[in-house]
């Protein structure tokens, strides 16, 4: 209650009603969050069944949602599946690591030099704007069709969209906190240990969430135009025998898949930025 | 060379390269510029924008190389930064992943101190400024006055002999801005450290200083120095007093010219 005395707050006696309010706003919002996309989800769900229903009453084309789930359940139960999966992860992992191990240091760098930047920068820009894919025959070429081949096309597809959002990062860190490091005596080192590198943390992992995704596709591509091995080559498989849930359900599994990654990146990042403000 | 002289610049000189439409041109920004602080005492800056105050600052603290002359701290060249000198920065520079105590433990993590004792100190300096009790605030929940006061505890856990505050209070609101100067006078009471205080109001250099430096000219010089006749501890009915309006009027009056 506001009193001519003094504000609701002073007196206390609006404070409950507020919190009270503020409460059940907070879980209507949580409620919210949840309800919404599975309400959102389950509608799509039901217009896929009925519609891939009455269109041809069970498709070759286009399955049923039931079936797809039925197809999930399959192929996840499947062990041609997880080796399929540990063929392609493993092209994944060692092609988007090199990727990172490369690009965050390259994009550090080239950010703080105006120099490199000056140098490197019209190659980044024609390696983010050109379509990957066309250097795929290039790399088939030189390394055959091989694992590396594989490790070198998904990295190429990753490393340009790690460095460019790090030397934004690295580039835009405020000069007084260089400054400030400065003049406190602070190294070169300290500058980048203390400065840099954690203000440039949200745009590394902005470059890693951009890159990551980029060589998962390059991953997907490969395996199914030029390598058909792993994920690509079930979902060839399933193509040929025109097993069109399979396709589903692969596709569908790829694409969970990413999604993880993004929320395990997620994780590390609040974990990250956590672990330095704890320090002191 | 004085003991009693905390900081002696001498001669400084200082231009910049600027490039415009592809065409170079040096512009001067400090010229001869020579004066000298006390040991103890209370200095500040003020000019026009433009004038070459932060310059001269930077200059001081070792963070801007300088063309022509000689800055010498406690008797001593100045060639880079210093463990004598601290710089309290006018836009805070405070780390935002950071809490207050670990920004203000910046400082003496640089210089080496061990974990326990920066801990120690940098909760000293807290309390000294009044922030003892957001120890754990990151500085988007301060206000900008509290954020400042991190960073001048963060200047003064480290000890330095000579404070170089550039425009502390130039980004602070006019409540925040008196309530912090007559905060910093408190502190410089206590501690009195050598202080080179950089400003564009006149006002606030002449409530806070022991002398007035007042810089002008293209490139920047000290066109006049002043000494407040005014009794310590300050008040602020010192501001409406005949000796505070006639130096501030003559201040204005050198500005002017």
């Amino acid at each position: 209650m506001l009193t001519a005395a003094g504000s609701a707050i002073e007196t206390g006696v609006a404070q409950p009603a507020l919190l009270a309010k503020w409460r059940r706003r907070r879980r209507v919002e949580r409620t919210a969050a949840v309800v919404l996309p599975l309400g959102v989800g389950a509608v799509c769900a039901l217009l896929w069944q009925m519609g891939a229903a009455a269109r041809t009453g069970g498709s070759v084309l286009l399955p049923t949602f039931t079936d797809f789930v039925g197809a999930v359940v399959r192929v996840l139960a499947s062990v041609r599946f997880w080796h399929a999966l540990w063929t392609s992860e493993s092209a994944l992992l060692l092609g988007f690591a090199i990727a990172v191990a490369a690009g965050i240091p390259l994009g550090l760098y080239v950010g703080r030099h105006r120099t490199v930047d000056g140098l490197v920068s019209g190659y980044l820009d024609i390696a983010v704007v050109t379509p990957t894919a066309v250097f795929m025959p290039l790399v088939i070429v030189v390394l055959g069709p091989t694992f590396w081949a594989r490790v070198a096309v998904i990295a190429i597809f990753g490393l340009p969209f790690v460095v460019v959002p790090t030397r934004t990062g690295s580039a835009t860190v405020p000069g007084a906190l260089v400054s400030m490091t400065r003049s406190y005596c602070g190294s070169s080192g300290a500058v980048w240990r203390e400065v840099v590198l954690p203000a440039s943390v949200p745009a590394i992992f902005n470059g890693l969430r951009q890159g990551l995704a980029h060589a998962l596709t390059g991953m997907v591509i490969i395996e199914l135009t030029f390598l058909a091995v792993g994920i690509g080559r079930l979902i060839q498989d399933a193509q040929a025998k025109f097993d069109a849930a399979s396709v589903f359900a692969v596709t569908f599994l790829i694409v969970a898949q990413g999604v993880a990654m993004m929320a395990l990146l997620q994780r590390a990042q609040d974990g990250l930025s956590g672990q330095w403000r704890a320090r002191s | 060379m004085s003991t009693d002289v905390a900081v002696r610049v001498s001669g400084l000189a200082k231009s910049f390269v600027r490039e415009t439409r592809g065409r170079a041109s040096v512009v001067p920004v400090l010229g001869d510029v020579t004066f000298e602080i006390a040991r103890a005492e209370f200095v500040s800056i003020v000019g026009p924008s433009g004038c070459g105050k932060t310059s001269l600052l930077r200059s001081v603290a070792g963070l801007l190389d300088v063309d022509a002359g000689t800055i010498e701290v406690d008797g001593k060249a100045v060639t880079g930064p210093g463990r004598e000198r601290a710089v309290v920065f006018q836009d805070f520079a405070l780390l935002p992943w950071a809490s207050s105590l670990d920004n203000v433990a910046f400082g003496l993590k640089l210089q080496g101190v061990g974990r326990a004792e920066r801990r120690r100190r940098a909760r000293a300096a807290l309390e000294m400024v009044g922030l003892d009790g957001f120890a754990d605030a990151l500085p988007h929940e301060l206000s900008g006055g509290m954020r400042q006061r991190v960073g001048i505890a963060r200047a003064l856990s480290v000890d330095p002999d000579v404070l170089l505050m550039d425009e502390p209070f130039g980004s602070l609101d006019e409540i925040t801005r008196r309530s912090m100067q007559e905060e910093l006078l408190r502190i410089w009471e206590r501690d009195k450290k050598t202080v080179l205080f950089i400003t564009h109001s006149v006002e606030e250099a002449l409530f806070l200083s022991d002398r007035v430096l007042v810089m002008g000219g293209k490139p920047g010089r000290v066109v006049e120095t002043l000494t407040p006749e005014l009794p310590r501890p300050r008040t602020r009915s010192q501001e409406s007093s005949e000796a505070f309006t006639s130096m501030r009027d003559k201040i204005w009056e050198t500005l002017a010219c």
